[in-house]
């Protein structure tokens, strides 16, 4: 089966693997977040995943699960293809430095993660529809979308982060006892 | 003392019957029955009491398991008729639907329609908060082409921007990059409308001097040949007239209900204009 380019020792999760829970979440985020919208917002749950990854496990690893979700995200967005996937790919990044945190237990650190890369994924996606001609009351969408947006999930990143913590400790490296 | 022989003892009783016989014509047996019936109408009571709590117990227990027997067999029935309750509701509520979109391509005779049901029930299948798209279960393999108008009884849906082979999206009007020519029924004032992320529809491009009041109808006016005329959008809920601007604009609230979205009609002899090709 193959896997990502590894350390010696390493364990981690099957590219296979990562693409099934990657599509599941997509194919959630379409069918059942529309249903726990909560004042027209849903939370984006493959912003969430893929944040939380790369804080575990870093750049390298957070990189392909945002590829692969953006790409998830673009097939069945009205978005202009690519959005999505660069968005994500860029706060992959980003969130892969949490890695290096001493905090990274720490649950402050994906809630504080969660709210920033909200805010840029939204702001870049509002950027692209603007560029593409479309009419944006920034203020307003500020207000109603983005704001709510941000906070339902930080609301729910504690619980996606808490799960694939468990799943980066199944299948990740052993971390050394001090 | 001497014990009385068996045949003693049945002439006893022969004899004592035959007294009863002859006392009992002349009814002297009365007292001896009174008293007789006197000892044995307590004992009586009470022994049918008890045969009766006896005979109560081993029916109420008969009974308990038949009732349960028969609570189970209910239970179930009432669970599948409350199925097909459900079932039928559902069967009515878009029976209505479908009566309605009937009613409404009947009274509408100069379009063709394809009634298509829309896959996700929920607006916002797109998955970004931003972008308002449905899917519809119809493609190229139905007619379907890019362009086409969708509207439902209440009024004006979206347009497709996208078919595949047996599915095809439809921009909603709501999403920001749609517009719309329009115009206000009762003033004929024209404009375009507009979604806006969050905000529901605008209609811009109102000329100063035009009147136009809340609760106005706001109709497509086929200009610009994307639309054909006299869809119904929406109804005005404010306007901003300042006159300092070229325009006025007003808020239009749509009369779909976009998050309730079952059915849509899919107009399908309409094909919006392309002006590339009537340029010579």
């Amino acid at each position: 089966m193959q896997r990502f380019n590894l350390q010696p020792g390493e364990i981690a999760m099957s590219v296979y693997a990562a693409a099934l829970l990657l599509v599941t979440t997509v194919i959630i985020q379409t069918t059942v977040m529309p249903y726990v919208a909560f004042l027209g917002v849903k939370p984006d749950l493959v912003l969430l995943v893929v944040i939380s990854w790369s804080l575990l496990r870093g750049a390298r690893e957070g990189i392909i699960w945002a590829l692969m979700g953006g790409i998830g995200l673009d097939l069945v967005s009205a978005a202009p293809f690519g959005t999505c996937t660069v968005i994500l790919a860029g706060l992959s990044l980003l969130a892969g430095l949490g890695e290096l945190s001493v905090f990274r237990t720490h649950l402050a650190l994906p809630l504080i993660a969660t709210l920033v890369a909200t805010l840029i994924y939204d702001l870049f996606f509002l950027l692209f529809l603007y560029m593409r001609g479309c009419s944006i009351v920034w203020a307003d969408t500020l207000v109603k979308v983005v704001l709510p947006s941000a906070l339902f999930n930080v609301l729910l990143s504690p619980f996606i982060y808490k799960a694939l913590f468990w799943l980066h400790r199944r299948t990740g490296p052993k971390e050394m006892a001090l | 003392m001497k014990r009385p022989s068996r045949s003693t003892i049945i002439i006893i009783l022969i004899a004592l019957s035959l007294a009863g016989v002859a006392l009992d014509q002349n009814d002297d047996l009365q007292p001896l029955e009174d008293l007789a019936l006197s000892v044995m109408v307590p004992i009586q009571e009470k022994l049918i009491s008890v045969a009766d709590g006896i005979s109560d117990f081993v029916q109420t227990t008969q009974e308990v398991r038949e009732l349960r027997r028969r609570n189970e067999e209910l239970q179930a029935l009432a669970d599948s008729l409350m199925i097909e309750n459900v079932r039928l509701k559902e069967v009515e509520a878009e029976n209505e639907t479908l009566r309605r979109l009937l009613k409404f391509a009947e009274a509408n005779p100069t379009h063709s329609y394809k009634a298509a049901e829309v896959k996700g029930r929920v607006i916002g299948r797109d998955p970004s908060n931003f972008l308002s798209y449905l899917i519809i279960d119809l493609g190229s393999e139905q007619g379907i082409e890019r362009g086409m108008p969708v509207v439902t009884e209440r009024g004006l849906v979206g347009r497709i921007t996208d078919v595949g082979s047996n599915w095809a999206k439809v921009m909603l009007i709501i999403d920001p990059s749609s517009s719309v020519n329009a115009l206000v029924q009762s003033s004929r004032a024209t404009g375009v409308v507009e979604g806006q992320i969050g905000e529901g529809l605008v209609m811009r491009y109102i000329p100063q001097g035009e009147t136009v009041n809340v609760n106005d109808i706001v109709l497509t006016s086929g200009l610009g040949g994307n639309f054909p005329s006299k869809l119904i959008i929406g109804q005005v809920t404010s306007v901003y007239q300042r006159d300092i601007e070229m325009f006025q604009e007003a808020r239009v609230r749509p009369t779909v209900d976009f998050s309730k979205l079952e059915f849509v009609l899919v107009i399908t002899n309409f094909l919006p204009t392309e002006f590339e090709k009537l340029v010579p």
